[in-house]
This record gives C-alpha cells, structure tokens and sequence, in this order.
C-alpha cells in the first residue's frame, strides 16, 4: 500500500471505523465492502510471511472470517482496522508455520512482473526475482518485519504490537534484512 | 539504479497481490458458514448457563427451607 498523507489516512481510518461498526451489527455489504478495500493488500501481506505456501489464499480467506467473527473486538482507537487485519493475518501464519511443512513452490509473485524488453526492464525483472527469491530465504522475524514496515506500509510501532517486541527489535530485524536484500544486489552486479 | 532504489521499486510493486476471480465471494460464503456454526455452540451455552442458574437456584431454596426449619426448632 502507499503511504497516504495524514489526512486521508485519517479519512480512510475513519471511514473503515464505521464500515467495521456496521459490520459488526450485522451488515454483509459493509463487510464485503472491506473484504475489497483490503483484499490485494492482505494477499500479499499473506505472500510476504508465507513465500512458500500455495495456499496462500486460504490464509487470507482465514483472517478474513476471524475478523467477521471477532469484529466486535476490534477498537478503532487502538489502531488502523487494517492493521487489526494484519495482526490476524500474522497470528494465521505462525500457526500454518507451526503444523506445515513448506510446499515447493517457487517464490514468485502472482502477478507476473512486465515482459522484459530493453536491457533496463530485463535487470528490473531479473532483480525483481532475486529480491523475492532472497525475501523468502530470510528468517521468519525478519522478513515479518521487513515486509510489513517496507513493503506494506505499516508503522515501526503498529508491527512492533503485532509481533509483541520492542519497536527497537523491529528496527532491527528490519534493517538486517535490508542488508542482506543489498547484498544480494551487490553479488548480482559484480557476477560477470 | 543504486540498490536503496531498487529495493524501493520492488517493495513498491510487491504492495499488492493478484486478487483470484472470486475472492470475496469464498469470503462472504466462508464467514456466513462460519456464523451458522458458531450459532448452535452459542445456544449449548446459553442452555448450559441457565441450567446452571436453575440448580443454584434450587440448592439456595432447599438451604432456605433448613434455615428456616432449624430456626423454627430452636
């Protein structure tokens, strides 16, 4: 997701505020209204923490159903609805984690990346692949806490209550792991 | 492009997912399904609650008649 300024983040938290309540109380539309807003940016939430199960789209669907049936707890005071969504998401693939081995699928994107044309869109395409192939490689904590600050817009404080750490552990892992997605690029620039 | 852009680019195009045709369909069918099935463990416990209540109620009744019985001996 963007970063969108504070004032339509503020908009865009208050409208998902009251989306939530009348879902809460029932309302299938205004649920499905959220499943829309959030459906891209929580598949690939889910395909950052989990590069390595196809069955990505059932641990989405999961948090999906877990936040309809627990919409009643969610408090737009303590944070973004979105991030609630996150946290479940999170909770979700820990657990399949837990209890299921890796399938062997490629970590590649869903969406596949523009054909490569002239020679700066084929390094674009071939980092692109590095950087999702080093993405999964990396420790769990780490690529949690790139993912989610990085790639998905979440602030050091929000992932820091999400994973239960300091917002300094945070930081840290999440740098680590720029590094080493760094370094991958590096390798690739000084291979012949 | 130096490797902060580049990985700036990527984090960028890894935002959001392809979202499968159908998506928010298995989600609506998949949350109605599991209301439906939440809906008869909440009943069990409600019943089990008041049969719960009634008992207690009727042990506080019975202790009520042998306080008020030992009360009327003395």
């Amino acid at each position: 997701m963007a970063h969108p300024t504070t004032t339509a983040a503020e908009a865009r938290r208050a409208a998902d505020a009251a989306l939530a309540r009348r879902a809460a109380g029932g309302d299938a539309a205004a649920f499905r209204a959220l499943i829309e807003r959030y459906q891209a940016p929580l598949l690939a939430v889910v395909r950052s923490l989990l590069p390595d199960l196809a069955t990505r789209e059932d641990v989405a669907q999961d948090a999906f159903v877990s936040a309809w049936l627990h919409l009643a707890e969610y408090d737009p005071a303590r944070g973004a609805f979105f991030t609630w969504l996150v946290r479940i998401a999170r909770n979700r693939a820990r657990n399949v984690r837990r209890k299921r081995r890796p399938d062997p699928v490629a970590a590649v994107p869903e969406r596949a990346d523009p054909a490569p044309g002239p020679a700066a869109d084929a390094a674009r395409a071939d980092a692109f692949r590095r950087l999702d192939a080093a993405l999964a490689d990396l420790p769990a904590d780490q690529r949690a806490a790139f993912a989610l600050t990085a790639i998905h817009g979440l602030s050091v404080a929000e992932v820091a209550e999400i994973e239960g750490v300091p917002p300094g552990t945070v930081k840290s892992r999440a740098a680590r792991a720029r590094e080493k997605l760094r370094a991958v690029l590096a390798r690739e620039e000084m291979e012949p | 492009m130096n490797p902060e852009d580049r990985i700036d680019e990527w984090a960028r195009a890894r935002a959001d997912a392809h979202v499968p045709d159908g998506f928010a369909d298995r989600v609506v069918a998949a949350a109605s399904a599991a209301t439906e099935a939440r809906t008869p463990r909440l009943l069990r416990a409600a019943a089990l609650t008041l049969a719960a209540a009634g008992g207690l109620l009727r042990i506080a009744a019975a202790l009520a008649i042998f306080s008020s019985s030992c009360a009327v001996m003395r």
